[in-house]
């Protein structure tokens, strides 16, 4: 929980991505991308992370929308180098 | 193996103690938790056993030692397949980069793993002479559910609605009747001869325009070879059925034989029993399904399909006839693995020698049992991968019955054969040696039987005890049915 409160807390901070959802979580959080989250996950992907559940098939609702987690074996560096490289992905397009 | 019998870890706790090690290292854990609201979290904490790290591995390696496995005892437990898994299959299938893969990372991601289950699909088609399979089901009876949903949404895409009836005949496995009524169907039971074959004239008046299919176990739980299947088959697709092959065991026919080209058009495959793969414990399995060419858009869904030279999973979109997921990702990832190095280690010649082993050591077990006295249940039948002998005359003339012998069996470090399976044979054992036991081992057996013989003969009251060497002695097992307790409870515990 507490390793996936750092995650979101630092992703909302990235331009282009919201946080879905105020109640509380436990170890995974939505949050929403300004554009399809498939090419978004490709890029991410070709910089050797796999960042998160394209919900578009299964949530369409909520528009371009990935489903992150971050569990107690992932240090602060890693979560860092996450919002880093998702950070240039959508500066970048 | 151990004879004491152990504590539970509860006993062993003491309060604080712990294994810190493993703890994450969070230092605002408790903060996060106050995001939660109040009413839903505990207000005591959960009743967890607090031990180390050594108390854990002492207490967990002395339960392992309060086991028969098959790693320390002969196993001939009738219909399941114990035979040796081999450490490579465990070793490959340990792989860090399979055990790490997430099963919804892309496929992009998972090429290595999604070609092992690619030819795994393909080994397994090639083995059975089906057209296609789905690695889809997590047990036999999941398989088995699968099967029987495919042929009843074949008889529902062509409209023939009235197809609700599946025949299962006595020498069926016991989970057959079951899988059908789950699915909807209606069972019509029809005897076996005196032979152990189908009675052909019972299953011509069973078979009409209401017949969906037949569930079909061969070679049978009465461990031998259905030898009328040619006729069967032309008696049930004449009637517009479909046959489904219970490939629970596939052991005898190995290599030999294809349900494919004996006219099934469904099947599922106990890959923990014929392809080596460790079943104990209730589990996990793994029950492919086969098919033939009219069922293949029934399959349950993902199946693997290959693109170029790549791999990726086929899903609804692809498979819009698809009877749909039966588990949550693609089946037991860590038993189709074992099984697919198994296969690969074994090869096409180590796959024929399989069902020549399993028959010859069944056989040979077999002679050697009548030698000693022992009555065989078709004394004029070859035995496949496994045989029946029955107790039935040393029940009546000793008062010894099948389970006496199958207790005392454990006193002399042998696991007991199935007892009272199938129903059908009074007092039986159906024993099944499989390949990979050696001649003296098999001769250990007889001996150790010849023995407990001689005791029936001259100290019955021995055999009722027992048994003597094991942790516990016999025990209660309707009771235990009946009267479930399976948690602990602390001995000063209101609850």
């Amino acid at each position: 929980m507490a390793r996936t409160a750092e995650l979101v807390s630092t992703l909302g901070q990235i331009k282009g991505v919201r946080v879905a959802f105020a109640g509380s979580r436990f170890h995974e959080a939505v949050v929403l991308l300004d554009r399809p989250a498939a090419a978004v996950l490709r890029q991410l992907e070709a910089q050797g992370i796999l960042g998160g559940v394209d919900l578009a098939s299964d949530y369409p609702e909520l528009g371009p929308a990935l489903l992150v987690c971050a569990t107690e074996t992932k240090t602060t560096a890693d979560l860092q180098r996450f919002v880093d490289s998702l950070r240039r992905v959508l500066e970048a397009a | 193996m151990n004879q004491t019998l152990e504590k539970s870890i509860f006993e062993y706790s003491q309060p604080g103690r712990g294994a810190l090690a493993q703890h994450p290292p969070v230092a605002d854990g408790a903060a996060v938790l106050d995001t939660l609201p109040p009413a839903l979290r505990r207000r005591t904490p959960p009743r967890l056993p607090e031990v180390s790290e050594l108390d854990a591995v002492r207490h967990f390696t002395r339960l392992s030692q309060l086991n028969f496995s098959i790693d320390t005892n002969f196993y001939p437990l009738g219909s399941c397949t114990m035979k040796y898994n081999p450490k490579a299959c465990n070793q490959y299938a340990m792989l860090p980069e399979f055990l790490a893969r997430h099963p919804l990372a892309p496929d992009t991601q998972g090429q290595g793993f999604l070609s092992c289950m690619f030819e795994l699909q393909e080994m397994l088609k090639e083995v059975t002479g089906m057209k296609a399979v789905s690695l889809n089901p997590m047990a036999g009876a999941h398989g088995e559910f699968a099967g029987v949903a495919m042929i009843r949404a074949y008889h529902r895409a062509r409209g023939d609605l009235a197809r609700n009836e599946i025949i299962v005949p006595e020498a069926a496995h016991g989970t057959n009747p079951a899988t059908a009524t789950m699915c909807g169907c209606v069972v019509k039971e029809i005897p076996v001869d005196a032979q152990g074959d189908v009675d052909l004239e019972a299953l011509a008046k069973a078979v009409g325009p209401n017949t969906a299919g037949i569930m079909l176990t061969n070679p049978s739980t009465l461990g031998v070879f259905e030898r009328k299947i040619e006729a069967v088959a032309k008696l049930v697709h004449g009637a517009g059925g479909l046959l489904y092959y219970d490939g629970a065991n596939l052991n005898a026919i190995l290599g030999k034989v294809r349900p494919g080209d004996m006219g099934f058009d469904v099947i599922h495959m106990n890959l923990h029993k014929t392809f080596s793969t460790p079943h104990g414990g209730g589990g996990p399995g793994a029950g492919a399904v086969g098919v033939s060419a009219r069922l293949e858009p029934f399959l349950p869904v993902p199946v693997v399909g290959r693109e170029g030279e790549g791999y990726r999973w086929l899903s609804e979109a692809d498979r819009p006839q698809s009877i749909g997921r039966l588990s949550a990702f693609m089946g037991n990832a860590g038993v189709l693995l074992r099984a697919y190095v198994y296969m690969r280690m074994l090869g096409r010649e180590g796959m024929s020698r399989v069902g020549e082993y399993a028959t010859l050591n069944a056989n040979y077990l077999m002679a050697r049992l009548r030698t000693a006295g022992f009555d065989l249940a078709y004394p004029t039948r070859r035995a496949s991968h496994e045989f029946i002998i029955t107790m039935k005359r040393q029940a009546r003339e000793l008062n010894v019955t099948a389970m006496d012998v199958a207790k005392r069996l454990l006193d002399y470090g042998f696991h007991a054969p199935t007892t009272y399976f199938p129903l059908l044979v009074p007092e039986c054992l159906l024993i099944e040696p499989t390949e990979t036991e050696s001649r003296e081992t098999l001769d250990a057996f007889v001996e150790s039987m010849v023995a407990i013989l001689g005791e029936a003969q001259t100290d019955a009251a021995r055999l009722k005890g027992a048994p003597y060497t094991m942790p516990v002695r016999r025990l209660d097992d309707v009771r235990a049915a009946k009267q479930l307790e399976l948690t602990w409870k602390p001995v000063n515990s209101a609850a």
